[in-house]
């Protein structure tokens, strides 16, 4: 984009554009929370921080993996409903066939795994633009999870519609994925903690990440340099699916039942955490610091407004804006910027 | 040259961060003439032109047009004032995606006061109004052809067609026959000379010596951000080629001739060859020692050999050889693996990754290098950029500068220093010179000299000055077939213009005397994987 018309230096002189470009998200977000710690007594504690992390988790691990595809392609629209899967497949292996929570995270697992792939194969072999691939997959997952329960919710003591009663129940060590804590820190909160440095790591420092991003920049220069294109994209749909259902196995863990609905808003949510990801530090592309940081600054809006008795259903209209609000970041500094040079 | 000048330049400067492009450009076109402006990539044309054209506002200095300071805050500014420019890339003049006519059309079409309404029939009109002024006839089917699927040189004459429908007073050309043919250029000189002749003035950019004895009385040469010469010439007698060059770069010309170096052990071995389908199979081998040149016009089938041998694209037909072990890439991939490297033909559509600096440009193909157990090191990838910058003369502030602060020129050296990290058995190089002044090109020649002691190098080119200046052997390629393979003690100009213009008879039902105006896209990059 920038290849003909930015002629930029790296070390410019300081503009007041060029930091808030950098710094804009980390600063109001800063500002938020002085602002909220003051209005709001109590909220200045490691309890609010991990009530945040927890809260944002599902959405921020399925961000991590949408961020992945959106750097060697476009965003992933079907994490929501992959999730949502893992939470139907999850409640089937567990409630309906009274299995182990081992297989239940192994199912959720593969069938992630499944769907990223079909992502990937209708994106790479059969050329489908990757946006409506994924749209088509969100549509297509959303059907299967509803068909597979019959659209019920699947909780202990069902009776099915054969007159059977469901005995089987969601196994402890499956719960405790979002119900132990450990140092006061629930085991979720740590998967995804682990879940963003391995992907801040295989973006940022391994030569993969590098190919990601040189297949994202110039797909066709990548290839003349002897980057086999097709697989990185495949790879990043496949990993996408397989982390939407890692996010949905921690909200199954933490719903308890197999609600046919759980997921859908995960979709929206990560979609705002990678958008405002781009804003972060004038990355200005998918990176997965940005992504946690927009996970962040959304948990932390969301949870002062709601101490301060913000009521639920606005949350929808905070998150739009705080995305708007880093979208101009973004893009719109930028292009003054360029029109000034 | 007593009359007053209609376009003078005073003491213009530009500077992007601490990197001063323009140090005070001064000079003055006469009414009616054309201009001829030299420099070497950096010397900071490209950023005059975009200051003349309204892309970028000067720090200081100022733009006279007869004799009144003017100022292009933007583009349409320049046009209202009568300054019009066809840029280097044809595809910054046109819509892509709408048809010869409607571009030909869009100017009258989107003026204030233009037609409301408009039909398929009225926009033929107005733009067979518009090519018939310009001498361009075209037929139903080329109007309403997508521009896509012109070539590169028929873009370019659309993109002038395009300036001159706004009727400038001042017409600034940079290098507008970089992507065409000897007659195509002819045709464009012709037109060039006519509208001069009814009182037009240009300000003309190139790095044909040629071109400028053919067309300007006046030369200017740029180098290092100022003028540092202006030349004349009277009558039919060319300029004073060695004074100009000594001022555009400080080295003689006589140092840049070469003996022609006969070929070592072949590399390469190419077996029935055929890179179109009507096209009959050619062998071809490629030695160590020396300098291929592959030459020949646009749609020759240059870029399909190349990109055939890289296993970037499939050919019709052919066996490839590579130290006398098959050689069958079926991916780019492969051909690396191998050491057999490919520069692309265009440089930002096909070879820069945006916005990443020179160091990740150049290890972008040899990441598992300087990586260990996955983990990049980057202090090793640096220092191995750096040490090729100094190597191949890369001007730079450093290994992390981003690419786009880099010229032209020198962006084409990251691109052949990327390779050069690797171990190349065989280097394909398509249309290196294009957009990179002659000093640069003075520059790649020579680090492509040194590489022949241990690979085959090919270079194709339509350009014959080049072929001559770098080659110590020139395959002319013509419709997909060898019609020319000469040592350069046996080339001469005429032989070689012949074997590229020859007309062959391919098949017995195509003869290729003229090209069509609708061909296929000659500089479009192969798409998929």
């Amino acid at each position: 984009m920038a290849t003909e018309v930015a002629v930029m230096d790296g070390r410019a002189p300081f503009s007041v554009t060029d930091f808030v470009v950098r710094y804009g998200v980390i600063l109001v977000g800063l500002l938020i929370a002085v602002a909220f710690s003051l209005l709001i007594p109590g909220f200045a504690t490691p309890a609010t921080a991990v009530s945040i992390l927890q809260t944002q988790a599902v959405a921020a691990i399925a961000a991590l993996g949408m961020t992945l595809t959106a750097v060697v392609a476009d965003l992933d629209l079907s994490v929501g409903a992959v999730a949502g899967l893992s939470v139907t497949v999850a409640a089937l292996v567990m409630v309906r066939f009274a299995l182990t929570g081992g297989t239940a995270i192994a199912a959720c697992l593969l069938a992630g795994l499944l769907v990223g792939c079909v992502n990937a194969a209708l994106i790479v072999w059969l050329n489908v633009p990757p946006l409506l691939a994924t749209l088509g997959a969100l549509f297509t997952v959303q059907g299967l999870k509803r068909w597979m329960v019959d659209g019920q919710t699947l909780i202990t003591g069902l009776t099915l519609p054969g007159g059977e009663r469901v005995t089987g129940r969601f196994t402890d060590d499956f719960t405790a994925i979002d119900g132990t804590q450990v140092l006061g820190i629930p085991l979720s909160v740590y998967l995804f903690a682990v879940i963003a440095v391995l992907v801040w790591v295989f973006l940022e420092r391994t030569r993969y990440g590098r190919v990601f991003y040189a297949v994202g920049g110039n797909a066709e220069a990548a290839r003349l340099a002897g980057a086999r294109v097709r697989r990185f994209q495949f790879g990043a749909y496949a990993i996408s699916g397989v982390l939407a259902a890692v996010a949905g196995i921690v909200l199954a863990s933490r719903l308890r039942q197999g609600d046919v609905t759980a997921g859908d808003s995960a979709l929206l949510d990560a979609v705002a955490m990678t958008l405002v990801g781009y804003a972060v530090l004038g990355a200005k592309k998918p990176n997965a610091l940005g992504t946690v940081v927009g996970a962040l600054f959304i948990g932390l809006i969301l949870q002062g407004l709601t101490q301060l008795g913000l009521p639920y259903y606005t949350q929808d209209l905070i998150k739009g804006l705080v995305l708007i609000f880093a979208l101009l970041m973004s893009f719109s500094l930028r292009r003054r910027r360029r029109a000034a040079a | 040259m007593a009359d007053d000048p209609v376009l003078r330049i005073e003491g213009i400067t530009k500077s992007f961060g601490e990197n001063r492009v323009l140090r005070g450009v001064s000079f003055g076109v006469a009414e009616g003439g054309i201009y001829g402006l030299m420099g070497a990539n950096g010397a900071g044309k490209s950023t005059l032109i975009k200051i003349l054209s309204g892309a970028y506002a000067p720090d200081g200095g100022e733009i006279r047009l007869r004799g009144r300071a003017v100022e292009f805050p933007d583009p349409t500014a320049a046009h209202r004032l009568g300054v019009g420019t066809v840029h280097q890339n044809p595809n910054d003049g046109v819509v892509l995606d709408m048809t010869v006519a409607e571009n030909l059309a869009l100017d009258r079409l989107a003026a204030p006061g233009g037609p409301v309404g408009f039909s398929h029939r009225r926009i033929e009109r107005h733009a067979r109004d518009v090519a018939d002024q310009l001498g361009m006839r075209l037929d139903r089917q080329v109007l309403r052809s997508p521009v896509r699927r012109l070539g590169v040189s028929e873009r370019q004459l659309l993109v002038l067609a395009r300036a001159l429908a706004r009727r400038p007073e001042i017409l600034i050309l940079d290098e507008p026959t970089s992507a065409l043919s000897a007659d195509e250029t002819d045709r464009l000189f012709d037109l060039v000379t006519a509208l001069v002749a009814d009182g037009m003035t240009v300000l003309f950019v190139s790095h044909k010596l040629a071109e400028f004895d053919r067309l300007c009385r006046h030369v200017g040469v740029l180098r290092d951000g100022a003028m540092r010469g202006e030349f004349f010439r009277d009558g039919d007698r060319p300029f004073d080629w060695p004074r100009v060059l000594t001022a555009l770069f400080d080295r003689s010309p006589a140092e840049m001739r070469h003996a022609g170096a006969a070929g070592g052990r072949t590399v390469l071995r190419l077996r029935g060859v055929r890179v179109f389908p009507d096209a009959p199979p050619f062998d071809l081998d490629l030695h160590d020692g020396q300098v291929t040149v592959l030459l020949g016009l646009l749609g020759s089938g240059k870029t399909e050999l190349l990109e055939w041998v890289f296993g970037a694209r499939a050919a019709p037909g052919g066996e490839r050889e590579l130290d006398g072990a098959p050689f069958a890439p079926s991916h780019p991939a492969d051909a690396v693996a191998r050491g057999v490297y490919l520069l692309a033909e265009s440089r930002h559509e096909q070879a820069i990754v945006p916005g990443w600096p020179v160091s990740a440009q150049m290890t972008l193909p040899f990441l598992r290098r300087f990586s260990s157990a996955t983990l990049m090191r980057a202090p090793a990838e640096r220092r191995a950029a750096a040490a090729m910058m100094t190597d191949i003369g890369v001007v730079a502030r450093g290994p992390d500068s981003p690419i786009q602060t880099l010229s032209g020129g020198n962006q084409q050296k990251v691109m052949i220093g990327r390779w050069l990290l690797g171990s190349p058995r065989v280097l394909l190089l398509d249309e290196p010179f294009r957009g990179v002044d002659i000093n640069a090109r003075h520059d790649i020649g020579a680090t492509v000299r040194r590489l022949t002691d241990s690979a085959a190098v090919l270079v194709a080119t339509s350009d014959l000055d080049e072929a001559l200046e770098v080659g110590d052997r020139i395959v002319v390629l013509n419709h997909g077939r060898p019609t020319a393979d000469l040592p350069l003690a046996q080339v001469t100009r005429d032989r070689l213009i012949e074997a590229m213009s020859t007309s062959v008879s391919v098949s017995a039902s195509t003869p290729v005397s003229t090209r069509p105006l609708v061909g296929p896209g000659g500089g479009e990059p192969a798409d998929g994987d």
